[in-house]
């Protein structure tokens, strides 16, 4: 059966199609104000990007934030169901399923693609795209740039405070005070994983872990997670699209 | 939701004890954990704060009123029913026309330290004595220093009470107080056991909102004879096989205050996903005032009310919340992690790892509604139902 | 070994006197990792910086006292994260001390089973000599007040803070006249922010629990004649200690000290560390209270570890441009 899993997120939408256990495509693009066009145009997308019309699915499931906007979606399951999903469909051993979103980051220990417990961030964003966000709108970076910058860094500086404002105010004295902006960097990716591992540690770490969501892609933070957790993790070719793809994986289920 | 026809009684009841309080000819303010038979024995109308504040989160007026505290320095971080009730004396008014103005103030620390702050600021506000019951924190065991310590308090409040009122404190009077107290906690925590039933014919928002009775009125006829009605209500439900929601597939416990502006909210919410949150730990608490029948009725009362539920560790809160799984059968629990209520809410991440079924932790507050992120919440509920 | 302890009202004389090091555990310059999976971040930074420390660092024991909602439950937190704990009940509210004494009787047999021995004579040295390093403190701080010194000796052998302190002493100035502020709060272990309020062109005073709070007592009148009456010297010793918001006090003692020491101020500070409960209930009052007397009035929230001392810099130097 072929099944479609669209994960409308707080600032990318992503769409998978996929044959059985065989992922046919899929798409990424940015989110727009209204959510249910988002949808509608990445389906649409996608399915012409794959060559299959709308008749040929058998089932779509719709994940993230968005979800409930998608009316045509046969079903809505939550990305954590989703990431688990997803990230052990890529990865068939994975123990922990670290999700690192806009909005929320969440830990998942997993077992064969089910969900034993998970954990989410509390209200404050520290820990989330949001806070690398900030951040890198404060060092005037291009955000997709702070992971490879981060990597040349010859030092961590420190970054206190896990209050978002407070710790924007730590970034900009840095600059102020001469900090190579490396550096800078390299700090408030390992701010995040230091909140990462706390979290982390109340459902307990497993191996394998596999990271997913658009900020596993840092490579600043990977390398942060790895050094405090002291070992590898791993991420997947295109671990944006974990969500979207458990959302197809579970389609078939269904 | 079925609602429960009792409801509507339990509005008229409480509209009667507000309206009863404007002509009262002396009251106390007095903390939702204190022990109010010795004001009912003194005739001293009791007046709560505590569910006034429960009140005005429930008409959505929370943070509508918190800003008149705001306004005048109290910090956002604050206890939210400190804050609007402060709010509230501030206003001149609430949505119940404002609280009449205490003759003394009664807090107990058994429920938090919260409480000696706000009513020293009452205190100053309103010019009137305030007497503190300060009761140890029963971390691992109730020691007799604490019991005679708390029991040394009860004789000085009598004293201080008699003092401000120049009223005499009838013995025979606090024991038929007590009595009734007992019968109308037995009534009420029976109310709620009926819950164990399958399929519940009550949700905990029922519990919810007809705990006011148990709380301002327990030591009176009026609390005894709701209860028994409400039991009547409930038994009939049960004999029919009458459910509380739609259809109950996943049965759940509600920890920590209730999230006063969104109550038909969340109920909506699990009925559509056909889970009924049966029980909760907060109004469970209010089954614990048990007085024992002993002969003295004072120590009876020192040790009820020093191990009360938000008095004790976190090992015998753990205990507890696993007895109540298994006495409701539930398939997990919803934590509410309430930005208001510290001792409620700090321990629960520990909590967690020493309960028998799953758990989910929701970031709220009781009554202040600008704090409220309906996506965070709703993304961590549905996909805790998912899990289980 | 080390005992950790968080506040004031702890009765460091009882751990001392049965060999153990009592330190005081504050926030540190370490960001707060660790601890956030054990309590939530609208907890006190002071909370947080402690655990953080406690699960970093070697400690014997940490002893509780319930001051307020947070560390009422800081004592399970700690004891779940693997640590050995203690709570003494101190009272919320001043007055009974036979109750108090009952309290510190069961301590002495926790130390017991902690491995320290408490006796009469022992007790009495440990009894003289912190006296004494609080009497040197109020001395020093006369002079010139010295919050490097005041956290220091908080985390050293007694003995060795007395002679610190001595030394602090032989080099001190008296400070010149400048206007003075009063800096109010709970805890606030960075000195940096001391400095600030210096350069800004104040001399200080406090009524903080990394300052004066430590030190400033009034002695009972009698001395003890056996562990019993010792007990009842320490009861009555903290019962009497600078008032701080976590007690409940008759007559409003609290305020009526903040308002005394505030008298020969021209401006006071609020340094208050975001999420202390007790200490922001009463500020609103106080501060219209202080205000009545002619003061000028600035509140500054802490987040630990403090990190953008240039914010506070502005603040005080706006507030001693207006007086």
């Amino acid at each position: 059966m072929i099944t479609v899993g669209i994960d409308i997120g707080s600032i990318t939408a992503k769409c998978v199609v996929l044959e059985d256990t065989r992922i046919l495509g899929y798409k990424i693009s940015r989110v727009k104000p209204n959510l249910e066009v988002t949808a509608k145009e990445i389906l649409a997308e996608t399915l012409s990007f794959v060559g299959l019309k709308r008749e040929d699915v058998g089932r779509i499931v719709a994940t993230g934030y968005g979800r409930n906007m998608v009316d045509f979606a046969d079903k809505k399951i939550t990305e954590i169901s989703c990431h688990a999903a997803g990230a052990c469909f890529l990865i068939s051993n994975a123990g922990t399923v670290i999700d690192i979103g806009g909005q929320d980051s969440k830990v998942i220990a997993v077992e064969n693609g089910k969900v034993l417990d998970f954990v989410m961030n509390d209200k404050c964003a520290a820990g989330t795209g949001r806070f690398i966000e900030v951040m890198a709108a404060a060092l005037n970076l291009r955000i997709e740039d702070v992971g490879s910058l981060a990597v040349k860094a010859t030092k961590k500086l420190k970054i206190s405070s896990t209050c978002t404002v407070f710790a924007e105010t730590e970034v900009v004295s840095y600059i102020s005070s001469g900090e190579k902006v490396e550096n800078i960097v390299a700090g408030v990716c390992d701010a995040i994983a230091g909140r990462i591992i706390a979290m982390a540690n109340r459902v307990g770490i497993r191996r394998e872990v596999v990271l997913t969501g658009g900020v596993a892609k840092n490579l600043g933070v990977k390398r942060a997670i790895e050094e405090r957790l002291g070992f590898p993790v791993i991420v997947p070719e295109e671990p944006q699209i974990a969500g979207a793809l458990g959302a197809a994986v579970l389609g078939q289920k269904a | 939701m079925k609602r429960l026809r009792i409801s509507e009684k339990m509005r008229e009841l409480m509209t009667g004890y507000y309206m009863a309080g404007m002509q009262a000819e002396c009251n106390a303010w007095i903390t939702s954990g204190a022990p109010v038979e010795l004001l009912h024995a003194l005739d001293v109308y009791p007046v709560y704060p505590e569910n006034h504040g429960a009140l005005i989160g429930a008409t959505k007026l929370g943070g509508y009123y918190c800003e008149f505290a705001e306004k005048n320095g109290f910090s956002r971080d604050l206890c939210s029913y400190a804050r609007c009730d402060i709010g509230c004396v501030f206003a001149g008014t609430s949505p119940i026309g404002g609280l009449p103005k205490p003759t003394f103030l009664f807090a107990c620390n058994n429920i938090c330290n919260t409480v000696v702050k706000w009513y020293e600021v009452l205190s100053r506000i309103f010019k009137v004595p305030l007497f503190v019951l300060d009761m140890p924190f029963i971390r691992k065991e109730l020691k007799d220093c604490h019991l005679r310590y708390v029991e040394e308090q009860l004789y000085d409040f009598i004293s201080f009470a008699e003092r401000v009122t120049d009223r005499k404190l009838d013995d025979a009077k606090l024991r038929d107080v007590v009595l009734k107290s007992m019968e109308s906690v037995e009534l009420y925590s029976e109310c709620l056991r009926t819950a164990a039933n399958k399929p519940s014919p009550m949700t905990c928002f029922d519990a919810f909102v007809n705990m006011a009775p148990i709380v301002c009125l327990r030591g009176t006829d009026h609390a005894v004879s709701f209860y028994k009605e409400m039991k009547q209500e409930l038994d009939e439900r049960v004999k029919e096989g009458v459910s509380a929601i739609e259809r109950e597939e996943i049965r759940l416990l509600w920890d920590n205050i209730p999230v006063w502006y969104r109550l038909k909210w969340f109920g909506e919410f699990f009925e559509k996903r056909n889970a009924c949150l049966v029980a909760d730990t907060y109004t469970n608490a209010w089954s614990g005032f048990k007085v024992s029948r002993g002969e003295d009725v004072l120590s009876g009362m020192a040790e009820v009310y020093t191990v009360s539920y938000l008095n004790i560790g976190m090992e015998m809160t753990a205990e507890i919340i696993n007895k109540l799984i298994d006495l409701y059968d539930v398939d997990g629990v919803v934590m509410h992690s309430n930005r208001s209520c510290k001792p409620y809410s700090f321990g629960q991440y520990e909590i967690q790892k020493k309960l028998s079924v799953p758990s989910v932790i929701i970031e709220a507050d009781m009554v202040d509604e600008r704090v409220f992120s309906e996506a965070q919440v709703v993304t961590r509920l549905e996909a805790f139902l998912e899990m289980l | 070994m080390k005992v950790g302890y968080l506040c004031t009202f702890t009765p460091k004389e009882l751990i001392h006197s049965a060999g153990f090091l009592p330190y005081r555990v504050f926030a540190t310059d370490r960001p707060i990792n660790l601890a956030s999976a054990y309590i939530q971040s609208y907890s006190c930074s002071q909370a947080r910086g402690s655990l953080e420390c406690a699960l970093q660092d070697d400690f014997h024991a940490f002893v509780f006292t319930r001051c307020c909602d947070t560390l009422m439950r800081l004592t399970d937190i700690f004891e779940f994260a693997g640590k050995r704990v203690c709570n003494i009940e101190f009272p919320t509210k001043i007055g009974n001390v036979e109750y108090y004494v009952q309290e510190l009787r069961d301590f002495i047999e926790v130390l017991r089973e902690w491995g320290g021995e408490v006796n009469f004579e022992r007790l009495m040295e440990s009894l003289k000599l912190y006296r004494k390093l609080e009497e040197k403190l109020k001395q020093l701080f006369a002079l010139s007040p010295d919050y490097e010194t005041a956290i220091k000796v908080q985390q050293i052998e007694v003995r060795d803070a007395i002679k610190l302190v001595d030394e602090k002493i032989r080099t001190a100035k008296k400070e010149k006249e400048k206007p003075k502020v009063l800096i109010t709060g709970s805890v606030c272990p960075y000195p940096k922010v001391y400095e600030i309020f210096r350069e800004a062109g104040f001399s200080v005073k406090d009524d903080l629990c990394t300052g004066s709070r430590f030190f400033e007592y009034s002695y009972p009148d009698f001395e003890p004649v056996d562990l019993d009456s010792a007990l009842k010297f320490i009861a009555e010793k903290y019962m009497n200690k600078s008032p701080c918001p976590t007690k409940h006090y008759e007559k409003d003692k609290r305020f009526e000290y903040v308002l005394k020491l505030a008298e020969d101020c021209d401006a006071v500070v609020f340094l208050l560390v975001k999420f202390c409960d007790p200490h922001f209930f009463d500020y609103p009052q106080l501060r219209a209270r202080l205000e009545g007397m002619g003061k000028k009035v600035a509140l500054i929230e802490l987040e630990f570890p403090v990190v953008s001392f240039e914010q506070i810099r502005t603040r005080v130097e706006a507030l001693r441009e207006v007086i």
